[in-house]
């Protein structure tokens, strides 16, 4: 509006034009890293999805899928963090012994719940809907696969990133968390009957799932 | 009988109204759990012998495209539950597409037995009275095992009420759709029984979460759930020695 004024908003340009190409920067910066860091999580997923659905269309024994599908589980979930949070303040009722047992057994529970989960869905398409960056800089994955029903089934994969490797840490199927579901479980059995009691219940679930699929 | 149903009734009511909570002041979502256990049982004994054997059976007879057609057509005759509480939660938008689809399936849908609204780009919006309530803000009290209903709570009961009240379906219908659900369900009630470590709370929990997100529409948007959740207690980053102290189970 006030033409004479140009000279002084001149001088100020220098400052102006540093912050303002700080903040463009910053912000296309963390825009272009979240968008990084999205798409990093969804090729975890759909290679996961993919690798796992390969398995079991396989001719290969159910034993031999099995053990491929841990395998595929075991390097994509981050289990030490996932019994973590599972446990939350109960964890510290664990000896160090304990909480490597519940690890182990609760990685494979896990491992088989998620191939039997997709066992079902095996001839169906995956669809993937979008990607979201979480506030703790975690990324949610958002698939959705054709059920038994006219509505499909909604299941989300939050993943958080370790050491350059993003890594599942929650499935969230139709709005239920998976980590919140084994918290309520494990917070019942654990002040009823305690740690060892609840290892020795995931150990001996783990074996007639076994007994039962081979 | 009748009288000391209501009476139960109202007592669950009583109990669910007051929030319980447990000494470290985590709420108890569960006061009455041993009757709702009680209930759990006869209810799963009821699917067992009598609903899970029909259920098993229409689907054997039942070609599963059938089945799935038949789900859209009970589906669409709960179009005036939708209708009336996307409207109840200010969603014109959303209500106004239920009519659309309503009266496009209804048509040239034969009956909602097919569903050409999604194909033609008409959202469908899955609300039920329940969900207006919780909108509404009213909290929905303790977690209650219903006989015969299933997982419920105070507010989701009455919703329940008035989603039968306006679902277009002649009662006389509702034990086929009832069958039809279950079978759609069966994979899903499978793998729940044969994983859970305690099916009773996996139930719980699983409805418990659910409701919370379809109330807040998180089901839909990728919102999920609470970022607390996800944080890792940082007493458990120095934590090495099993303390006693914070022992609470009694």
């Amino acid at each position: 509006m006030n033409r004479p004024t140009i000279p002084n908003s001149a001088r100020r340009t220098p400052i102006c034009a540093v912050v303002v190409a700080t903040l463009v920067w910053g912000i296309a910066g963390s825009a272009s890293a979240a968008v990084e860091d999205e798409s990093a999580a969804k090729e975890v997923i759909s290679d996961t999805v993919g690798a796992v659905i390969d398995v079991l269309r396989s001719e290969d024994a159910t034993s031999a899928k099995q053990y491929q599908i841990e395998q595929i589980v075991y390097a994509r979930f981050d289990f030490d963090t996932i019994s973590k949070l599972v446990l939350a303040r109960n964890w510290k009722k664990l000896s160090a012994s304990q909480r490597d047992d519940f690890v182990i057994e609760f990685k494979h529970h896990l491992s088989l719940t998620y191939g039997r989960t997709l066992k079902d869905y095996k001839d169906q398409k995956v669809n993937f809907t979008s990607t979201r960056s979480e506030k703790n800089k975690d990324v949610t994955v958002r698939t959705q696969i054709k059920g038994s029903g006219a509505e499909p089934i909604l299941v989300d994969y939050r993943l958080r990133k370790a050491s350059d490797d993003w890594r599942v840490i929650d499935v969230i199927i139709e709005g239920v968390s998976l980590i919140q579901n084994f918290r309520a479980q494990t917070q019942d059995i654990l002040s009823d009957v305690g740690p060892e009691k609840l290892i020795e219940k995931l150990r001996q679930k783990n074996a007639e799932r076994e007994a039962k699929s081979s | 009988m009748t009288k000391r149903i209501v009476v139960v009734f109202l007592a669950t009511l009583l109990v669910g109204c007051a929030t319980t909570r447990y000494p470290d002041g985590s709420i108890n979502h569960d006061p009455v759990e041993g009757s709702n256990r009680g209930v759990f049982s006869f209810n799963r004994g009821l699917d067992e012998y009598v609903l899970e054997p029909v259920a098993d059976g229409w689907a054997f007879i039942t070609p599963n495209g059938l089945v799935v057609a038949f789900d859209r057509f009970f589906t669409n005759l709960k179009f005036p539950v939708r209708f009336l509480t996307n409207l109840g939660q200010g969603e014109i938008v959303q209500s106004g597409a239920e009519v659309g689809r309503f009266i496009v399936n209804t048509t040239i849908g034969i009956l909602g037995f097919f569903d050409l609204a999604t194909p033609m780009g008409i959202g469908f919006y899955e609300e039920d009275f329940g969900q207006m309530f919780g909108r509404w803000g009213i909290p929905s009290g303790a977690y209650w095992m219903v006989p015969i209903v299933g997982p419920s709570s105070p507010r989701d009961l009455v919703g329940f009420f008035f989603d039968s009240v306006f679902n277009l379906l002649p009662w006389f219908g509702t034990p086929v759709a009832l069958v039809n659900s279950r079978a759609i369900a069966a994979p899903q009630i499978d793998l729940a029984e044969e994983t859970a470590l305690d099916y009773y709370v996996f139930v719980r929990d699983a409805y418990i979460q659910r409701r919370n997100a379809q109330v807040l529409n998180t089901l839909g948007d990728a919102a999920g759930s609470s970022d607390e959740l996800y944080e890792i207690d940082r007493n458990l980053m120095y934590e090495v020695e099993i303390d006693e102290q914070t022992d609470n189970s009694e």
